[in-house]
């Protein structure tokens, strides 16, 4: 490509949200080499500006039509919906921490820490080839080892940061494995290209595309805590810190999704009929094991560890539905997937808040914990309900929404099974998201009853959540369909 | 101004979340004055409404919003404004307003006062807002709400057994319309892809509903009896009458509002919504005008002889609401609704009225009473005028409904419901009188009470004021001098120019409904007035069979008891043995394996990460191999 036309690339609008978030974490990062000393939330703060300058032209990308820079990178309806809610998540989460290093002694590198791995995340909904994907990919990996981590005295956070660097390393081991055989037999890492002659590599190569296709998803399937790539999961959720537990189930897993979606449609989007139904056999095996795993927890956060493995089955299934469907029921799968992904950011953030609260004032993590809530703080403990009804898909709450469109691709797509399934692990997984409903309003037997009272950030992070849960469980049409219309792919 | 209807149902709502945060202990004053002028604002929005309906036809709406989509049905949500129901609109909100406002009287003092008006601006929300709903979807989410408000309100005293009783009854028995009424919808949704009202009258005109299984024209008839099976719970229609009266368990303002004014009268409000549909099917439209001629002569033969004076004006509502429906069935579209507004107004005073004589002596059985005009001369006086309008006597709003429903039966040659009609009329004007003279008439049977009664204050008596004046003068709405007012003002929006029949004033059936009023009236003054003639214990003895008939109101609760609730018993036994001993069982035992899966499975969490790498590069093995097998070798 000449250097004249490296300078005309749609720079501005394919990676505004991207740049605006480098720049804010470069400055964030030297800002606290600066200031050693005092209070230093108000880095969070400039981040979290940051953060939401790039929210605002991440919307603003909505009304522009698809372009692509350096044929690496582009600008899509596909790619703003889950960009946007990689920056909401971010948001959420840097709230969280305002609260929790105010609270609790933690290494502050957090801030810029957490805002690179949001540069990676966002590389990973927009980007176009191979390399570039797997470069955003590891950006936000090893952010996140270092964040899971981050509690240096605490022997269970290095472990967890530990075991997720580990099993992190051998995912991306896979996943490289997997992007080499498509660049073997095909000789090119850009999607675009890839999606042009995808009809050659299968007819070619069917077995090592099968391969490449299978590596590809279990290697993703590390990132996404499928089945039985998760046993990571409960340890790098219960060591990190509560506001890290959240940025791993949300943002990193949107991210995740976001990527594996694109990088299936792109390169095998020829063969779906052969391949996609792999996907389905790993939804089925992580709702079933995620969900039956869970039951027994009664510590709360490794419980909503599993319940993030049971809840990417879910997300998993419209995934499986690309087998067969047509190129027009595309944009309908998509939407469930993003669908769900909302409503499950803001209930799991919110969740995992609660928990937060509630876990330090009572010092225990014990399910038990949740007892009385309902005498000691009704707000949080009505939010908490919203929450965990969502998780578990009661009707006026997004989860039910987003649970109601996949079982309804299933049958509209004839894969009934795995909306069946679907159903049926979902009423297990009542038992033990009710059974915190059950302790929460259960009268405290013994002792006084101290109120819990939640920080102001805390609370308006709590409201945030369960306005998000809520609206999207009774107005599920404002986000129902971003995609209509063309162009929602580059 | 239409396009802000949506501000009616919103007004009531706010209150309700207000209160709801306030809590229990807020102060009456404060509950009380946020209701009545929230719910005021929202009546003079309707009013405005109503009037901008009037002069701009075109601009009803339905305003609706995308909601859901279901397979490749779009659901909408959103709200419209017809002719009819910008005129429910203002009625229910007058009424509502006027109740709310003698509710801070009724119920001053009583623990849960804020409770009792969180639930009746709950109600008034969903009331308004049933009315203002485009499609039956959205309808039937408000009717279920308005059920659930009826419940919660009847058994508002609910360690009363009475009341706790008589709330479980009214929700189950209107139940039985409710599935019905949603067989129905979802019919008409599986016939025409939509539950919008115009999409489905359209297909239905159309001839375009069919479902594989049924014939077009038996099809409409199926859905319209099952939508009219609906509006037969709702409006406590025979033979799902029975719950109304054991609703009057509940506190009076409840009664008024509730099982008088609105709620009840929404069953007429969606057989007249539907009447497209049921136009369409002359077996649905005979059918609704029987049961309402059946009911209004059935439930009137009851109330002559009942003791408490509420559940006297109880069973007279059941009496009229049925004459709303024959006046739906007999094609006199017009008549209904005008006499669901007229019967809005003096059966809601005559509620109020009752409550406030029951608030001054603390009884409802009516040979408690007596002598009251003494000592409450204008509940006295504004009972009278509902009593009179309720009688049908000239000039009175009553008298005008309820002259052009039976002129519309004997024109349309229903010659069997007019004779239903009359009697009942003049059943009407006994009973009613008979509630009069006994209680505001004659020396008090119970001096104590009599001792200790008074009028309330100005937030109950200026209710019975306003109501009284409507009582009295709302009739002119639709008659000559107003130039049928309120038949031009339904009929603007029809292309036909009208809907349904009408018929011309006729001076001698006038004249005879009067008479037959009076002849009632004159029958009660000689048997409870103050020169009494008749002994009422002589002629009961004398008719015991047929007295007893009426005072145990035709047994139709204890045949209900003995076959609905026996039988039910008998297959609750056998579902109970099968629940407990086998499904149960099954139940159990999935729990049991569930549970030690789940614990076997936890057990797979060594910590180990040397595990937790094995079993995910097995998991890639498993994947890889049985994909090479199935596609048959690497290469």
């Amino acid at each position: 490509m000449p250097t004249t036309d490296m300078l005309h690339q749609p720079y501005a609008s394919t990676m505004g949200p991207l740049i605006i978030v480098t720049v804010t974490a470069f400055v964030v990062m030297i800002l606290e080499f600066l200031f050693r000393r005092g209070d230093r939330r108000w880095l969070a703060g400039i981040s979290l500006v940051g953060v939401a300058l790039a929210l605002a032209a991440a919307l603003w990308n909505f009304h522009h039509d698809p372009a692509i820079a350096l044929n690496t990178v582009v600008v899509d309806a596909y790619g703003s919906v889950f960009s946007v809610l990689i920056l909401i998540s971010a948001l959420l989460v840097l709230l969280f921490t305002l609260d929790y290093s105010g609270g609790t002694k933690v290494a502050s590198e957090h801030t810029y820490l957490i805002l690179f791995a949001v540069v990676g995340a966002l590389a990973m909904a927009t980007a176009v080839d191979l390399v570039t994907l797997y470069v955003g990919l590891e950006l936000l990996s090893v952010a996140s080892y270092v964040l899971v981590a981050l509690r240096r005295h605490s022997a269970r956070s290095l472990e967890g940061g530990a075991k997720y660097l580990l099993m992190g390393a051998v995912g991306s081991a896979v996943l490289l494995y997997g992007m080499s055989f498509v660049y073997g037999i095909s000789g090119t890492t850009n999607l675009i290209e890839l999606g042009s002659n995808g009809f050659t590599m299968y007819n070619n190569y069917p077995a090592i595309t099968v391969l490449a296709f299978l590596l590809m998803l279990a290697g993703m399937g590390f990132k996404l805590s499928l089945v039985p790539f998760h046993m990571w999961t409960p340890d790098a959720y219960d060591g990190a810190p509560a506001p890290i537990s959240a940025f791993l189930a949300t943002l990193s897993k949107a991210a995740s999704f976001g990527m594996l979606l694109r990088m299936l449609l792109f390169a095998f989007n020829a063969a779906a009929t052969q391949l996609f139904w792999w996907a389905g056999v790993l939804a089925a095996v992580t709702m079933v094991v995620g969900n039956l795993i869970a039951l027994p927890q009664r510590n709360m956060k490794r419980l909503l560890a599993f319940s993030s493995v049971a809840q990417a089955g879910y997300i998993l299934v419209p995934f499986a539905l690309i087998q067969t469907s047509h190129f027009n029921d595309w944009p309908g799968l998509f939407d469930s997937v993003s669908f769900y992904l909302y409503a499950y950011t803001f209930m799991t953030v919110g969740a995992f808040a609660i928990v937060y609260v509630v876990s330090r004032a009572r010092r225990s993590i014990d399910s038990d914990a949740l007892i009385g809530l309902y005498q000691r703080s009704p707000w949080l403990a009505a939010a908490l309900t919203v929450f965990v009804l969502g998780l578990a898909g009661m009707p006026l709450t997004g989860g039910f929404i987003g649970k109601f469109y996949i079982f309804t691709d299933t049958i509209h797509l004839h894969r009934a099974w795995l909306g069946v399934l679907l159903f049926v692990t979902s009423v297990a997984s009542f038992y033990y998201y009710l059974g915190w409903v059950r302790k929460i309003f259960q009268r405290e037997p013994v002792g006084d009853i101290q109120p819990i009272r939640a920080s102001g950030t805390m609370n308006v992070l709590v409201g945030l959540c369960v306005l998000g849960t809520v609206v999207l469980g009774v107005v599920p049409a404002v986000l129902l369909h971003p995609l209509q219309g063309s162009g929602w792919l580059y | 101004m239409v396009e802000y209807a949506w501000l009616v149902p919103l007004l009531p709502l706010v209150a309700y979340v207000f209160l709801l945060v306030l809590g229990r202990r807020a102060p009456e004053g404060i509950v009380a004055g946020v209701s009545v002028v929230l719910t005021f604002i929202a009546f003079l929005v309707s009013a405005l409404v109503f009037r901008s309906v009037g002069q701009n036809p075109d601009l009803t709406g339905p305003y609706v919003f995308h909601w859901l989509t279901v397979g490749s049905k779009s659901l909408t949500v959103g709200f419209e404004v017809t002719h009819l129901n910008a005129l429910m609109l203002v009625v229910v909100s007058l009424v509502s307003t006027l109740v709310l406002l003698f509710s801070k009287g009724y119920m001053h003092g009583d623990d849960r006062f804020p409770v009792f008006y969180q639930y009746l601006n709950l109600f008034v929300f969903s009331m308004l807002a049933l009315v203002i709903s485009p499609n039956l979807l959205q309808l039937y989410i408000f009717w279920e709400m308005v059920g659930l408000c009826s419940y919660l309100l009847v058994g508002f005293w609910y360690f009363k057994p009475e009341a706790a009783l008589a709330a479980k009854k009214s929700f189950i028995v209107t139940r039985i319309g409710d599935v019905g009424l949603f067989v129905g919808i979802i019919l008409l949704f599986l016939a025409s892809g939509s539950f919008d009202y115009s999409t489905i009258f359209t297909a239905a005109a159309a001839g375009k509903l069919s479902l594989g299984w049924i014939s077009g024209s038996g099809l409409v008839t199926l859905a319209a009896i099952l939508i009219f099976v609906g509006a037969v719970g709702k409006s406590a229609q025979f033979p799902l009458h029975v719950w109304l009266p054991d609703a009057m368990e509940g506190p009076t303002p409840v009664s008024a509002l509730i099982h008088a004014a609105t709620m009840v009268a929404a069953g007429v409000y969606l057989v007249a919504r539907c009447y497209p549909l049921f136009q369409l099917s002359p077996a649905a439209l005979s059918t609704v005008a029987w049961i309402g001629g059946i009911t209004a002569l059935l439930a009137a033969l009851i109330a002559l002889t009942q003791r408490d004076i509420k559940r006297v004006i109880a069973y007279s509502t059941i009496s009229q609401l049925g004459y709303m429906m024959m006046a739906l069935g007999v094609g006199a579209y017009a008549y209904g609704v005008f006499h669901l507004m007229t019967h809005a107004f003096f059966k809601a005073l005559l509620f109020l009225a009752a409550g406030s004589v029951i608030h001054a002596v603390d009884t409802q059985d009516l040979f408690e009473m007596g002598g009251l005009y003494r000592k409450m001369k204008l509940t006295a006086w504004t009972f009278l005028a509902g009593a009179l309008a309720l009688a049908g006597i000239v000039p009175f709003a009553g008298f005008w409904s309820k002259d052009d429903i039976l002129a519309a039966a004997l024109e349309s040659g229903h010659t069997v419901l007019y004779a239903f009609g009359l009697i009942a009329a003049f059943c009407t004007a006994f009973y009613i009188f008979r509630v009069y003279f006994l209680t505001f008439t004659g020396e008090p049977r119970d001096p104590e009470r009599y001792e200790h009664a008074h009028e309330g204050s100005w937030v109950m008596t200026l209710p019975l004021v306003v109501l009284a004046v409507l009582a009295t003068i709302g009739g002119f709405f639709n008659t000559p001098w107003s130039g049928y007012g309120l038949e031009r003002y339904l009929f603007a929006d029809s292309p036909q120019g009208s809907i349904g029949v009408t018929t011309p004033e006729n001076v001698g059936l006038m004249a005879l409904s009067v008479v037959v009023g009076l002849l009632g009236i004159g029958l009660a003054a000689l048997m409870y007035g103050r020169r009494r003639r008749i002994e009422p214990e002589k002629l009961a003895r004398g008719a015991s069979f047929l007295y007893q008939l009426s005072y145990r109101k035709f047994y139709l609760d204890e045949i209900y008891y003995f076959v609905v609730v026996a039988t039910g018993k008998a297959i609750a036994a056998v579902v109970d043995f099968v629940d407990r001993y086998i499904i149960d069982g099954i139940v159990r035992l999935v729990g049991w394996v569930v549970g030690l899966v789940g614990t076997g499975l936890r057990y797979t969490q060594t910590g180990q990460v040397q595990a937790y790498t094995a079993v995910a590069a097995f998991g890639v093995l498993i994947l890889v191999a049985w994909a090479m097998w199935s596609i048959g070798g690497v290469l």
